[in-house]
């Protein structure tokens, strides 16, 4: 139907480490981590340099662990800010090269160069570019795949590493691609890996050989989507500048610092974080029409539960209501609380119709909107602590450090 | 057990007890009908724990007994039969003779030239209906309890949240008897009044909830007669006593909604239509929402002598002219329309009052003579206006 698409999939290396050595040159030759605050239990490695990963230091492990591996490892803290100004930088580099760049976190990015060729040369020729504009400019490196599907070019990104460009080729994919392990095409986790083998299949080649009746018995309908994208015959596009997908929930969640002991701690940690979702919410002009909340025990066992919320709301205080309540229903105590989320979805829009319930009362409805607007208002001229409920005073069990929610992207 | 009886009428008692049995059911017993010849009469009997219903026929008894068996094969059975007769009996002995575990539950059932064997369930599996002091009756006729069910029942609740809103309320007071049904987004109310008075065996006031399902259901066996139709209560049972039949329904238990409060009493604009037309306009209306989700209102927009309705979709536009006579302020106001077609259709009368709150109020529609219904229709509210 068309020319074939040529994607570029650009991957930041070891992005925070990456960006701590930056600012601190002592650190370049040491080995470095970049880890949460071990006070607010949150001492996990989210980045570390090459050396350090030399040494077997794995994202997602407890520092200990990575101190056992590498005994002189450097641990940092995160700089958010800093992470979001070189990537915003970094995309400005791609964007000389074509207006369709989709982010995909904040260190990754596709670019659709199909229309770029005449310009800039091929697709490897424009990889080289990009990759030499951002160390010289920046001082991080990339490594960039090169394919013609969004798939096979994150595939490829992730070949070589790092400051490195990785080719697949529609007619040369099959060699390169199909001996490795399927784990490493984008959208087979550990669990859809686990029952892949369990299938007898193995690498990308074995699941693109499989036929699709029996993944779409399996899997569903993504089985069949995954088996097309081991074939190279995912066509998705790469989203042009300024695309923002729909909104499909708004959450927040938390790690405590301590463990919740009671319901009553439960309760303020639910409404401390629904004030900030109330808030997205309005600044996007939503109503929330359902509310789901996500439980982590103290044994790590990790719980979701859902419910419909009758009349679509943006109210902290009923959110928080529906929230509490949907827990106390669901949650039986055996074990003390770690970590809540709750997240707001069947999201509509404030400006859709909607039917008025004579079960709700409406006229408390509107007075605690008035003093929900109130407050908001307060906040946004003298801070987010200048009003607050009095319950929420008292010590929450939550990190005092702001928690920046990083949105990780789907892809189209 | 031996017994006699007409087909037809066996055939008709068998079609009414069958509401009360369960389709599908892990206890077999529940799939059954009972049949019951003790103390000289012929009972059949349907219960699936939520209604149960007894029904008497007329028939010869040869010898008494009891056997329940599966309302479907016996049903079937009976009804493609031919000749006017059914002789039904339970032998003392099995099919073949063989001593089966149920050699005493073979149900023959001989007809014309037809002699069908069912393999039954024995009489003391079947649950018994459950058996109450009744504390009052309400005493109506089957057109009137017709007429209060077919003009409320299609506003009552579904929502288990709402559990009590799941079934109507039923007030007699002296010789005025109304029904009510709420489902959070509208009201209807029917009111008749009976020639005696309705209730007995008490002074005051009386109030139940029956679930919907036991309304309908009484609703498809009752006729449009001036026969009576005895409401036999307890606390927590109703028994409907008519003709022939006996149907046990639990009732719902809990405070229904004080729904006099909802009802509102002051407004800002009100009409005087024909009910014909305005059902008509909305009804066409409706043709373009073809999305339940998302679903967009009917928007009724009541200036000077005319109430205009339009509807506007992604399917397209409708815009309707009825004249009315208006009294009061010009508003606009959004309705789903389902609700408001459905509180039109129901009235009985050829004009009618609708009266406005305002945009975001409960809309009240009222008959132009007399009080016979009140329903009450809540808004669509247009756009966030806040």
């Amino acid at each position: 139907m068309f020319s074939e698409q040529i994607i570029l999939h650009s991957d930041l290396n070891n992005f925070y480490a990456s960006v701590e050595c930056l600012k601190n040159p002592d650190l370049r030759d040491k080995f470095v981590a970049v880890c949460g605050s071990q006070e607010d239990r949150r001492g996990i490695v989210l980045a570390k340099n090459q050396r350090a990963k030399m040494m077997g230091v794995k994202t997602g492990e407890p520092i200990w662990q990575a101190k056992q591996k590498c005994p002189d490892l450097i641990t940092v803290p995160p700089n958010f800010d800093e992470y979001i100004k070189y990537g915003r930088i970094v995309r400005e580099i791609y964007y000389r090269y074509t207006d369709l760049v989709e982010p995909f976190g904040m260190d990754e990015c596709w670019l659709d160069v199909t229309g770029s060729t005449g310009l800039f040369g091929d697709g490897s020729q424009i990889a080289h570019k990009i990759k030499e504009h951002v160390k010289r400019e920046t001082g991080l490196t990339v490594s960039v795949g090169v394919s013609f599907s969004k798939i096979f070019a994150k595939l490829g990104s992730d070949i070589k590493k790092p400051d490195a460009v990785t080719c697949i080729a529609k007619d040369s994919f099959k060699e390169l691609v199909w001996p490795l392990p399927a784990s490493n095409l984008m959208g087979v986790g550990s669990a859809t890996a686990a029952r892949l083998k369990k299938y007898n299949i193995k690498t990308i080649g074995d699941l693109a050989n499989t036929d699709p009746k029996n993944l779409k018995v399996w899997f569903g309908i993504n089985g069949v989507t995954l088996w097309r994208c081991a074939n190279g015959f995912d066509n998705s596009g790469v989203a042009p500048f300024g695309y923002k997908s729909p909104i499909k929930s708004i959450g927040h969640g938390t790690t405590c610092v301590k463990d919740l002991v009671n319901a009553d701690e439960v309760w303020k940690v639910i409404l401390e974080l629904t004030q900030d979702i109330s808030r997205r919410l309005r600044e996007n002009k939503l109503l929330a029409g359902g509310v789901c909340i996500a439980v982590k025990d103290n044994t790590f066992h990790y719980k979701e539960y859902q419910h419909k919320i009758d009349v679509p709301t943006h109210s902290t205080m009923e959110i928080a209501k529906e929230a509490f309540g949907l827990f106390q229903k669901s949650y039986r105590w055996k074990n003390c609380v770690r970590a809540v989320t709750v997240r707001t979805i069947n999201l509509v829009s404030e400006n859709m119709p909607h039917q008025i319930s004579m079960l709700s009362d409406e006229t408390k409805r509107e007075k605690i909107e008035k003093l929900e607007t109130a407050m908001e208002e307060i906040r946004e001229r003298f801070g987010k602590k200048a009003i607050t409920y009095a319950c929420l005073l008292e010590d929450l069990k939550m990190s005092k450090a702001k928690d920046e929610e990083i949105i990780i992207p789907r892809a189209m | 057990m031996k017994l006699v009886c007409d087909r037809i009428a066996i055939t008709e008692a068998i079609s009414i007890v069958q509401r009360a049995v369960a389709s599908r059911s892990t206890i077999p017993a529940l799939e059954c009908i009972l049949i019951k010849a003790e103390d000289g009469k012929v009972v059949l009997v349907g219960n699936d724990l939520d209604i149960g219903i007894e029904c008497i026929i007329g028939s010869e008894i040869i010898s008494e007994g009891k056997v329940a068996v599966n309302a479907n094969l016996f049903g079937n059975a009976i009804r493609k039969m031919s000749g006017d007769t059914v002789t039904i009996e339970v032998s003392a002995k099995g099919i073949g003779d063989t001593d089966t575990a149920n050699e005493n539950n073979v149900v023959r059932i001989k007809c014309g030239n037809s002699d069908i064997k069912l393999n039954g369930v024995s009489a003391s599996d079947f649950p018994e209906i459950h058996v109450f002091e009744t504390k009052f009756d309400i005493i109506l006729t089957q057109s009137e309890l017709k007429d209060l069910i077919k003009h409320t029942i299609f506003a009552v609740g579904t929502s288990e949240t709402k559990l009590i809103l799941t079934g109507c309320l039923l007030e007699a007071s002296g010789n005025n008897v109304n029904m009510v049904a709420i489902d959070g987004f509208r009201l209807a109310y029917k009111k008749i009044v009976t020639e005696n008075d309705a209730v007995s065996g008490y002074l005051g006031d009386v109030a139940i909830v029956i679930p919907s399902k036991t309304l309908k259901e009484i609703n498809s066996i009752i006729g449009e007669s001036d026969d009576k139709i005895i409401i036999k209560c307890s606390n927590k049972n109703v028994r409907f006593e008519f003709d022939n039949v006996i149907f046990t329904s639990r009732l719902l238990e809990g405070d229904y909604i004080d729904y006099e409060k909802i009802i509102p009493s002051e407004f800002k604009t009100s009409i005087i239509s024909d009910v014909r037309p305005l059902i008509e306009a909305v009804d066409r209306a409706s043709i373009i929402i073809t999305s339940e989700i998302n679903k967009s209102p009917v928007i009724v927009k009541i200036e000077g002598p005319t109430a205009n309705i339009c509807c506007e979709t992604s399917a397209g536009k409708v815009d309707e002219i009825v004249p009315v006579d208006m009294k009061g302020d010009d508003i606009e106001i959004g309705f789903n329309n389902k609700y408001l077609l459905e509180a039109l259709k129901a009235c009985t009368t050829e004009k009618i009052n609708v009266e406005f709150v305002g945009p975001a109020n409960p809309c009240l529609i009222t008959p132009f003579e007399g009080d016979s219904f009140k329903y009450i229709v809540l808004p669509v509210r247009l756009r966030a206006d806040r």
